[in-house]
């Protein structure tokens, strides 16, 4: 590929993309800087390096956001919608690609339909579900929306990649008198391990970044994620920037961590679909 | 031996029920009752059967109006620039040169973070008297251009689309690259003999090849900006006004926001499915006709 371009175009495409990525590194700098500013300071110098550095931000943040209620909060409805879609979509998309016949074909279908479906759609008669089980504000309702909601998307990659795990490893585990269970759980699974890997992570992105869903249905501030938090504070005190500022870190960064350690199976999961077609 | 084939059956369904339960009971089948909801004028208490009503007032509701003409605007810039940013890109991160992990890395990081978090960011970039744009507008003598960047409709629309473009830039950028480093090199190298050089090299040899990655980036594209909603509530909250409300946003207002219309805001919603449904349908047919050809 290094003959794409013309030697003299190789050093003005080098510069353009150190600026490009400057346009990408300056917001986070910017975030990181106004949050160890003081109030004030961050009124009256809003650019440059700090003249004094305090964690004030943060501490105030924490208290607002009630940060560890939150985050407990979060973790813990993230946790559990995750695995259990993980889980069950991971069944799901073995049965879909192992039994190719009519009816899990139409199966496979009925499932791609959700990934078009607007959450806006679907927000109205959800919380007319929710109600009817008197599930509004609690965990279990806005886990099991989860649940339904991410299956399409988990169902979609993974039956992908079933479908690269060759079969005479199960035949033979068939032959040998393990059950269906048994092979799934022994043999697929453990196959399945990078894909399950990156379709974790994928979702564990969308239901920590999630704030619609749980503010409409998981409005009682001791249930609430840390997203929603930063949302409400947002709004009462939308002047305290280096408090939001501190905020936007102290939820960004679990998932940054994640970010750089799994970047390889966040990649091959996006790109799944995408060479082959 | 029919009744071990019966269970047999039962327990390879019993791989997918526990997915297909959740998922139809707690997403498609209540989104569905949507279309139910859509005839009636459900208010949250009360409803009533209305038939079609609830779409003959759309067309002539001008906020409703105004929030598909922005949501074509949205989906069409956005796609647009997405896509050609991207793979201008990809084609030149594609190489492998010193820092070229570390851009990766950056250019794709704003993806996996909140759109609302991102919205926030860029607010205060914006904003009219502490924001960096209109401080360098001021340093660089050009005061004559500073202005509310999100105060002003149209201003404010291309801020959204240009703040969705710096987040989402990165994922087509990553489908991009993986499609060009599937292209064989030696199409390249017979490129060359036969004078397939710049420009010419890009239209007969690389977009061909990275068709399939085109269409999985426009389709995507589509589907998602259709639906935009994180960074127009972040960055506008649908004002000033109604001016940059998409119909997403719309949705959310009848449904949750100033007025409780949530039969009205069904009808939306359908209609919102169907343009999503029936674009993607065209759309895939037609960019896969379009791969086989070239």
């Amino acid at each position: 590929m290094n003959r794409s371009l013309s030697p003299f175009m190789k050093p003005i495409g080098k510069g353009l993309m150190w600026i490009v990525t400057l346009l990408y590194i300056y917001p986070i700098l910017l975030v990181l800087l106004s949050a160890v500013k003081s109030k004030s300071e961050l009124a009256m110098h809003p650019f440059g390096w700090p003249k004094k550095w305090t964690f004030d931000a943060f501490s105030k943040a924490f208290d607002t956001m009630h940060y560890l209620r939150s985050l407990l909060n979060t973790v813990g409805i993230a946790a559990i919608s995750v695995a259990g879609v993980v889980l069950m979509a991971a069944m799901a998309a073995y049965v879909i690609s192992r039994r190719d016949n009519r009816f899990y074909r139409g199966m496979y279908l009925v499932f791609l339909a959700g990934m078009i479906v607007p959450f806006q759609m679907a927000m109205i008669p959800l919380y007319k579900v929710l109600q009817t089980f008197h599930l509004i504000n609690t965990y279990q309702g806005v886990i099991f929306i989860y649940l339904g909601m991410l299956a399409p998307f988990s169902v979609f990659i993974l039956s992908g990649f079933v479908k690269g795990v060759p079969k005479e490893l199960e035949e033979a585990a068939f032959v040998d008198g393990s059950g269906t269970y048994k092979t799934f759980f022994r043999i697929v699974l453990p196959l399945l391990k990078p894909a399950v890997t990156t379709v974790t992570v994928l979702n564990l992105f969308n239901v920590w970044n999630d704030f619609l869903m749980p503010m409409l249905y998981l409005s009682d501030s001791h249930k609430s994620t840390i997203t929603v938090q930063l949302s409400a504070f947002q709004g009462m005190y939308n002047n305290d920037w280096s408090q939001i500022f501190a905020g936007v870190c102290l939820i960004v960064v679990p998932m940054l961590v994640i970010y750089l350690f799994a970047q390889r199976f966040i990649i091959s999961g996006i790109t799944a679909g995408a060479v082959k077609g | 031996m029919l009744r071990s084939k019966w269970s047999t059956e039962l327990k390879w369904l019993s791989f997918l029920l526990p997915a297909l339960v959740f998922y139809l009971g707690f997403y498609l089948v209540p989104t569905l009752g949507s279309a139910y909801y859509s005839l009636t004028d459900w208010d949250g208490i009360t409803s009533k059967f209305i038939g079609f009503d609830n779409y003959k007032e759309m067309f002539h509701d001008r906020m409703i109006v105004t929030s598909f003409r922005n949501t074509v605007m949205y989906t069409v810039s956005i796609t647009v620039l997405q896509n050609v940013v991207g793979l201008l890109v990809a084609m030149l991160l594609v190489r492998k040169f010193r820092g070229v992990n570390v851009m990766r890395t950056m250019l794709f990081m704003p993806y996996i973070f909140s759109t609302l978090l991102i919205g926030y960011v860029w607010g205060f970039i914006l904003e009219p008297n502490i924001g960096v744009v209109n401080n360098v507008l001021d340093a660089i003598g050009l005061d004559a251009w500073k202005m509310g960047w999100l105060s002003d409709p149209g201003t404010a629309r291309w801020m959204i689309v240009l703040v969705t473009i710096w987040q989402c830039m990165g994922y087509s950028m990553v489908i991009y690259i993986a499609g060009l480093q599937g292209i064989p090199k030696n199409l390249y190298e017979s490129g060359d003999l036969d004078g397939a050089i710049g420009w010419r090299r890009f239209v007969h040899i690389t977009f061909p090849l990275v068709a399939p990655a085109f269409t999985i980036n426009i389709v995507l594209c589509l589907i998602g900006n259709l639906q935009l909603f994180n960074q127009i509530f972040a960055l506008t909250g649908g004002g000033p006004g109604y001016s940059t409300e998409s119909v997403a946003t719309m949705i959310y207002q009848l449904g949750f926001g100033s007025g409780i219309r949530w039969g009205y805001g069904s009808a939306l919603s359908v209609t919102l499915f169907a343009c999503i449904l029936l674009l993607t349908t065209v759309m895939v047919t037609f960019l896969r006709k379009r791969e086989v050809e070239m």
